[in-house]
């Protein structure tokens, strides 16, 4: 009976401030490991993401004719912006392109031209004042990153790091991460064992979720040998415990992911 | 865990404790007297060590959610008051120093155990955040003037939430 009910005042779990949020990265180009090691961003000013856009395609003729709805397209793409100190920028982009940026490594950085394709997966760990509390993350995958611009100003820099990405960003509960496990293909083995136990992420049957292929991952993907980028699967592999078994081999030479989230010990 | 109903004393308790749970262990803290509010004349007039006191919180912020009661924000002074016989102006500056930076350390913080009674309950080696004070910012108040030039009296600032 909500008309005189009256709830409690905001909990130490309702406020969240970005300086007690931790933000790491997996990467896409990362060797094969299972799991694949999470990188901590350091340098982050703000965080900032747009809502998943969607169109809505409609076909009509001229002379007052009625609508008629061709597509409606859910399989949008959402944006956002990582703030970073001038000076971290980088060391950030050099990581996520597997690349040493060092005197010994490759001395420069062309950030006019990024790779097209998904370089990493983000995940926030939103915590309470004690920097130690999860509360919950926030996970954003696939994600490409746009051309940077380098403004040079005075005092504290800033540059923006955008990204956009075509798959759901999700939340994740309180005591879970992800993992991100990579396997290699021998073009036989058609069984994989996950390093660690998947929980129930989502029901993926469900309509809204366009996205969604696994109800105990956010995606598997199989990337053949010279591909830029992995293709996610599809009716073609099943996770049960943790097994991840296809039905036909994936390819020798071919890196199979698969991006799931389990409970923090 | 702090009191609806007794909110003030209760924060400035737990704060108090805290600090003179330092006292017991870690320098600076361990070279002054921790006061329960400001100090009364006759201490400032005499001062053995040099005097930290903690002051009583004041609201400054209020955060609801729609239909919920209201959850408090606070700023809370806590000062250093030494002569030049108690230390003069380097434990003042360590005493500041140490703690800005123990304040605004969230894990150190949030994990220094610390032992108090608030009305009949005692909390054994429980921490800031158990006891709900939630520490979110602390700034350098600065210098405060003395009526004794060779006095020197300085504050921090604390933001919190309850």
């Amino acid at each position: 009976m909500g008309l005189t009910t009256q709830l409690g005042k905001p909990d130490a779990t309702s406020i969240i401030k970005g300086k007690f949020s931790l933000f790491e990265y997996f990467s896409e180009l990362a060797s094969v490991a299972a799991p694949v090691a999470a990188v901590q961003i350091e340098d982050i000013q703000d965080f900032g993401m747009n809502a998943m856009s969607q169109t809505d395609e409609k076909i009509f003729h001229y002379g007052g004719g009625k609508d008629y709805r061709l597509a409606e397209e859910y399989d949008g793409e959402y944006t956002g912006t990582l703030q970073m100190l001038a000076g971290g920028m980088g060391r950030i982009i050099a990581a996520l392109l597997g690349k040493t940026y060092t005197l010994a490594g490759e001395a420069s950085l062309p950030l006019g031209h990024l790779p097209r394709y998904p370089l990493c997966h983000i995940q926030a760990f939103l915590r309470r004042v004690d920097n130690l509390t999860h509360i919950k993350s926030v996970v954003l995958q696939d994600l490409i990153f746009d051309p940077i611009a380098y403004p040079v100003a005075m005092g504290l820099n800033t540059i923006d790091l955008p990204f956009r990405s075509n798959y759901d960003p999700f939340e994740l509960v309180a005591g879970a991460e992800m993992v991100f496990d990579k396997f290699s293909g021998d073009g036989s083995t058609t069984d994989f064992t996950l390093s660690s136990t998947p929980l129930d992420m989502v029901t993926a049957t469900e309509s809204h979720l366009v996205d969604w292929d696994f109800n105990t991952a956010a995606f598997v993907k199989v990337k053949l040998s010279g591909e830029d980028t992995g293709t996610r699967q599809k009716g073609t592999c099943t996770i049960t415990g943790t097994t991840l078994a296809f039905s036909t081999a994936p390819a020798a030479s071919s890196e199979i992911s698969c991006f799931y989230a389990k409970a923090t010990p | 865990m702090i009191r609806a109903n007794y909110y003030k004393e209760d924060i400035q308790r737990v704060i108090w404790t805290l600090l003179e749970d330092l006292a017991g262990d870690t320098f600076p803290y361990n070279k002054c007297e921790i006061k329960f509010n400001y100090p009364d004349f006759d201490v400032t007039r005499r001062l053995e060590k040099p005097v930290v006191y903690v002051q009583a919180p004041l609201n400054v912020e209020k955060s609801y959610h729609f239909g919920g009661e209201t959850g408090l924000g606070w700023s809370m002074i806590i000062g250093i008051w030494a002569d030049r016989t108690s230390g003069h102006e380097p434990i003042v500056n360590a005493f500041v120093s140490s703690a800005m930076n123990f304040f605004l350390n969230p894990q150190t913080l949030n994990q220094r155990a610390f032992t108090i009674k608030l009305g009949t309950t005692t909390y054994t080696d429980t921490t800031l955040i158990s006891m709900g004070v939630y520490i979110e910012d602390v700034e350098d108040s600065g210098d405060i003037v003395t009526e004794e030039i060779h006095d020197i009296r300085k504050e921090i600032k604390l933001y919190l939430r309850s």
